[in-house]
């Protein structure tokens, strides 16, 4: 493994305080919020983990082996909502097919996910969820928010569909502020999202909204 | 090329607004060596980017004359070979914006055109023997673009992607597939902000003379909302563009890099959504990037 100093970009004589100021900034930069529906964001993830890592083994060696501060585990999280689904437009003949999509538009193989969408008919609420999804992470706003809207209107009842209509507007909003003014980051924002995002995988964050 | 791709000067530290300047003089120079004296009237802010994007920060700086500077030698940063590359592309690319040109275009523009492609032809017959690859792609994306004019399909994403598709191709040949898939991708949503951006300006004349574009045939009125739309999807490829960037390791261009994706671009992109870019004249789009972050 690399030196744990340099991947957190400090020199070895650096104060323990400075290690952690420069460990919680790289971990807010790769944080998979900010890459959560990116196709990059394994690699980011690769990068978190690096960087845990490196906090980790310092403060193990600076506490001479006896005692360890973890950092906080971020690896595991999952930055993908897309779960099994049910919806309209599901028979048993292309349930296996709507799994297999929904699998590889969350392992970033898009061009796998479209060519399996295109053989699917007929095209209901699940199918313009999944084609939703797999613009978003193109980055194709516009087709995206069409086929979320479909997936509402044909789909209704469904929680998740909405949810993800909505997530997607807001957060192409919140990224302007991300992008202009990175350093003072929109905390309330942040939580907004990351509680979306829990409720979409069935938890909450915040129970009032 | 465009020349939305630039940064917000007043926000480089000194020393980053003296390599920027630097980079595009060693750019113009590759050029010249490369291509040939013509060829170096392709420069712009657009390849300097792509250069220095490319670039792995090993270039040297060296101090050099030339037609624009006779007598004051200026720095410039040589010897790179994503300059090289960068050099190649941008040729490739600005001779096929030609060919499309003199097709499409009437009058002025239309002679304009076929007068610099003369001139370009040698510099581009040297860069599409070493790329002939990308000089293949790039032919063929902008075949498959100008089908989708005659087509005329109300769709903006397919469009941009395929108009994308050409600047992420630049990315081919940077060895390991992390690095390359990180530059892709910032590649690609550049590509996608230049095409919307180009759309966004030229859609007043384009309706007026009743050409072909993209927004018009996508958004029948043009109000608020439409506005909002569009800034929103920028702003979404803007902030893709810096979280790749983020995933590559650091060098000397980084804060340049840094500074164009997260204020430059959306500073213009700001001035384009507002129509004051086009209009603006030219003493406003030299290089006075404070008045405009004034203005903002």
């Amino acid at each position: 493994m690399n030196d744990p100093y340099s991947v957190l970009g400090v020199a070895r004589s650096a104060t323990d305080a400075e290690i952690k100021k420069a460990y919680r900034e790289l971990a807010r930069k790769y944080h998979p919020d900010n890459y959560a529906d990116n196709p990059l964001a394994d690699l980011a993830q690769e990068k978190m983990k690096q960087i845990n890592e490196a906090y980790d083994q310092i403060n193990r060696e600076r506490a001479g082996g006896a005692q360890t501060q973890s950092a906080p585990n971020s690896g595991s999280y999952n930055s993908g909502f897309y779960g099994p689904g049910s919806g309209s437009g599901r028979t048993s003949a292309n349930a296996a097919a709507y799994n297999e999509a929904r699998a590889a538009i969350n392992a970033g193989d898009l061009s796998r996910a479209e060519m399996i969408l295109g053989t699917i008919q007929p095209r209901g609420g699940e199918w313009n969820f999944l084609m939703g999804s797999l613009y978003y992470r193109r980055g194709w706003l516009d087709e995206a928010e069409r086929c979320f809207s479909n997936a509402v209107t044909m789909d209704p009842g469904n929680p998740e569909y909405r949810q993800a209509y909505t997530y997607m507007v807001n957060n192409a909003r919140s990224s302007h502020a991300a992008t202009r003014r990175a350093d003072t980051g929109d905390i309330c924002w942040k939580l907004y999202l990351a509680d979306c995002c829990c409720e979409m995988m069935g938890g909450d964050l915040i129970r009032c909204c | 090329m465009y020349g939305y791709v630039r940064p917000c000067r007043s926000e480089l530290k000194v020393r980053e607004a003296e390599r920027y300047t630097a980079a595009y003089c060693g750019l113009c120079h590759a050029l010249g060596r490369r291509c040939g004296p013509l060829a170096r009237l392709s420069v712009s802010y657009d390849v300097t980017f792509l250069a220095m994007l490319l670039s792995d920060g090993s270039e040297k700086i060296c101090e050099r004359r030339c037609v624009r500077h006779p007598f004051r030698k200026k720095r410039c940063l040589c010897g790179g070979a994503g300059f090289e590359k960068a050099a190649d592309y941008g040729v490739i690319f600005q001779w096929w914006k030609l060919q499309d040109e003199r097709q499409d275009e009437r009058g002025g523009k239309r002679l304009l055109a076929h007068v610099l492609s003369r001139l370009f032809r040698r510099a581009y017959r040297a860069a599409a023997a070493r790329e002939a690859e990308f000089d293949r792609f790039t032919r063929e994306r902008l075949e498959e673009l100008s089908w989708m004019e005659k087509e005329r399909r109300p769709s903006l994403d397919a469009p941009a992607d395929c108009f994308a598709r050409i600047l992420a191709e630049c990315s081919e040949g940077a060895g390991e597939t992390e690095r390359r898939r990180c530059l892709r991708e910032i590649l690609y949503h550049v590509g996608r902000s230049i095409y919307i951006l180009d759309a966004i300006d030229d859609r007043e004349e384009d309706e007026r003379e009743g050409r072909y574009n993209a927004l018009l045939l996508r958004y029948e009125d043009w109000d608020g909302e439409t506005e909002e739309k569009l800034r929103d999807t920028l702003n979404l490829s803007a902030f893709r563009a810096r979280s790749a960037l983020m995933l590559l390791p650091e060098n000397v261009y980084t804060p340049i890099l840094d500074n164009i994706l997260s204020e430059g671009l959306p500073l213009i992109g700001e001035l384009v959504l507002r129509g004051e870019w086009k209009n603006s004249g030219k003493h406003l789009r030299k290089n006075k990037e404070t008045q405009w972050s004034d203005a903002l």
